[in-house]
């Protein structure tokens, strides 16, 4: 047996503490006092970056995050075992800065890494980066194999709420993606999303909004409206918050729809690439009410 | 928090950790031999040892560079020198040590072994909970600590049906100052050990379900007081923009149409 390292195990229980106690100041000290005493590619240094680096995304924009997370996958790769936590974790992080950016070579990146990747939490990203790449040419041709990615998880996670919760999420972007041709799938992304907000360990950040789109989409115009003013008071600070003016805005009046949707726009320019999504769905909105 | 730090200095553990690691010379050698034993226990039980079938034979012949059954029985067992379930005796910790009261020296060892392995954890989660602020999240963050040497340890963790360590109980009962019993914390520190290592759930995934044990019990409904404060700050203030404003009266025709269409 290898003998122990307390040195280590206090660190590591510092950076558990400093995690629990949300507190920026004190990682960055510890990722200082770590490397000093453990040296850079130490898995406790690297997991207390992957900390640190996780937090400073709060202040961030995705294509501004994405550069920090490569090069750290970058040294991670280079001094952990492939399937070590932090290490795992990391590549974790890296794929959900490819997910944010969200433009088309972001995407077929993501959905490269994500077949390479035995992480159980590729498989979601897999089903998401499949979801959002439809998203440019409205094909549907990726959403069966995503739709059963994601359903397959959510059987997989057993009773880990949390676990369960970002597959079923992923599992309702996908429903919500095949919901804009099939009525069965609009409705059964309803079905769980309602599940989701009404979830007596509390509401998940951003399920209200998946709720107003399904809404939005199975014909119930008025909730949708309804939920989407909600979820847009209530997600302010989450990422994306400007995703539900997107359903607001379908169920304004002309003239009101227009602000709203510039405003929607306004947002998402300000947080995603030009190329994302997330702003040619935005831009796709206000020129479709502009034109009508 | 300042006197919670206090407190946690100053329980039962600590000071008998203090006592046996401490200065005097005598106490030291006891205190290195204990090691010798607790280093054998972990070895045991990583390799693979069920932690119910061990015996004493099977620890002494573990020790190195050797142990004996004198030395054995002087640290573990109900004459041992100096034990950790005495000093919650000796202080009229009644509470805490009839959560690990057992029948065999190798398990009361066990137990102590888990304190030994832990206390590196707790010393970490002592140096920076002053950055906590308030209860609960000095709570998650013992709750992290002790997932995270679950998972560093998982058959040291896993044996004795995954008993916390002692200490870890200790300092839950003090970080909730009356609010939790020693049996009650023992209970929640046990679950959260065997859903992490035997249930395969994420360190997120089992602070969520233990989160409910510590959510205060639901007070009286507080009635409209906090919509009507809401509604008056909106109508005093001036200077709101008339973006919120407009998306305020949105939000409130919303509410009418619902609330009008319950019926009575």
């Amino acid at each position: 047996m290898p003998p122990r390292d307390d040195e280590e195990r206090r660190l590591s229980a510092r950076l558990q503490t400093l995690i629990g106690a949300g507190s920026l100041s004190g990682l960055a000290s510890l990722r200082e006092e770590a490397a000093g005493r453990l040296g850079t590619g130490h898995e406790v240094v690297l997991a207390v970056e992957h900390a640190l680096e996780l937090r400073r995304d709060c202040g961030r924009t995705p294509m501004e995050s994405l550069p920090i997370w490569l090069e750290l996958r970058e040294r991670s790769a280079t001094s952990l075992p492939p399937d070590s936590g932090t290490a795992v974790a990391i590549r974790a992080r890296c794929r959900r800065q490819l997910l944010g950016c969200g433009r088309p070579g972001d995407l077929d990146e993501l959905v490269e890494l994500c077949r390479r990747e035995t992480d159980p939490d590729a498989r979601i990203d897999l089903a998401l980066a499949l979801r959002d790449r439809a998203r440019f040419d409205d094909s549907t041709e990726d959403l069966p194999g995503a739709l059963a990615v994601a359903a397959e998880e959510v059987r997989r996670r057993g009773a880990d709420h949390v676990a369960v919760t970002a597959a079923r999420r992923a599992q309702i972007e996908v429903l919500l993606a095949l919901g804009r041709t099939e009525p069965d799938s609009a409705a059964q992304a309803r079905e769980l999303a309602a599940e989701m907000v009404d979830d007596p360990d509390g509401e998940m950040p951003g399920s209200r909004a998946l709720l107003a789109e399904a809404l939005l989409l199975t014909g119930r115009t008025v909730e949708a409206g309804r939920v989407a003013r909600l979820a847009y008071a209530l997600d302010a600070g989450t990422f994306d918050p400007a995703r539900p003016l997107l359903v607001v805005a379908r169920t304004e009046a002309a003239i009101q729809a227009r602000a709203t949707a510039q405003e929607a726009l306004r947002q998402r320019q300000a947080f995603f690439p030009p190329e994302s999504h997330y702003v040619v769905e935005a831009r796709r909105l206000v020129e479709e009410l502009f034109h009508c | 928090m300042s006197f919670v730090l206090h407190e946690l200095r100053e329980t039962v553990a600590s000071r008998w950790r203090r006592e046996l690691a401490g200065p005097q010379t005598s106490v030291r050698t006891h205190w290195a031999t204990k090691v010798g034993y607790y280093q054998a226990v972990e070895a045991l039980l990583a390799g693979g040892a069920d932690a119910a079938e061990l015996s004493w034979t099977d620890v002494v012949a573990e020790v190195r560079p050797h142990g004996s059954r004198t030395t054995f029985f002087g640290v573990a067992g109900r004459h041992a020198r100096k034990p950790l379930l005495g000093a919650y005796l000796a202080a009229q910790r009644n509470d805490v040590a009839r959560c690990f009261e057992r029948d065999s020296a190798p398990e009361m060892l066990i137990d102590e072994t888990k304190v030994w392995s832990y206390w590196p954890h707790r010393v970490g989660w002592t140096d920076e909970l002053f950055r906590a602020g308030e209860t609960h999240a000095a709570v998650e963050c013992l709750l992290r600590v002790l997932l995270d040497w679950a998972v560093r340890e998982r058959e040291l963790a896993a044996a004795l049906d995954h008993a916390p360590p002692v200490c870890a109980i200790e300092d839950l009962v003090v970080l909730r100052a009356g609010q939790t019993t020693a049996t009650e914390a023992a209970r929640i520190l046990r679950e959260g050990i065997r859903l992490r290592l035997a249930d395969g759930y994420g360190t997120d995934g089992v602070l969520h379900l233990l989160r409910r044990e510590f959510r205060p019990a639901p007070g009286p409904a507080p009635g409209n007081r906090p919509l009507a404060r809401a509604i008056d700050q909106l109508m005093r203030n001036s200077r709101t923009p008339s973006e919120q404003r407009r998306q305020a009266v949105a939000m409130m025709r919303d509410a009418i149409a619902v609330l009008e269409s319950v019926p009575e």
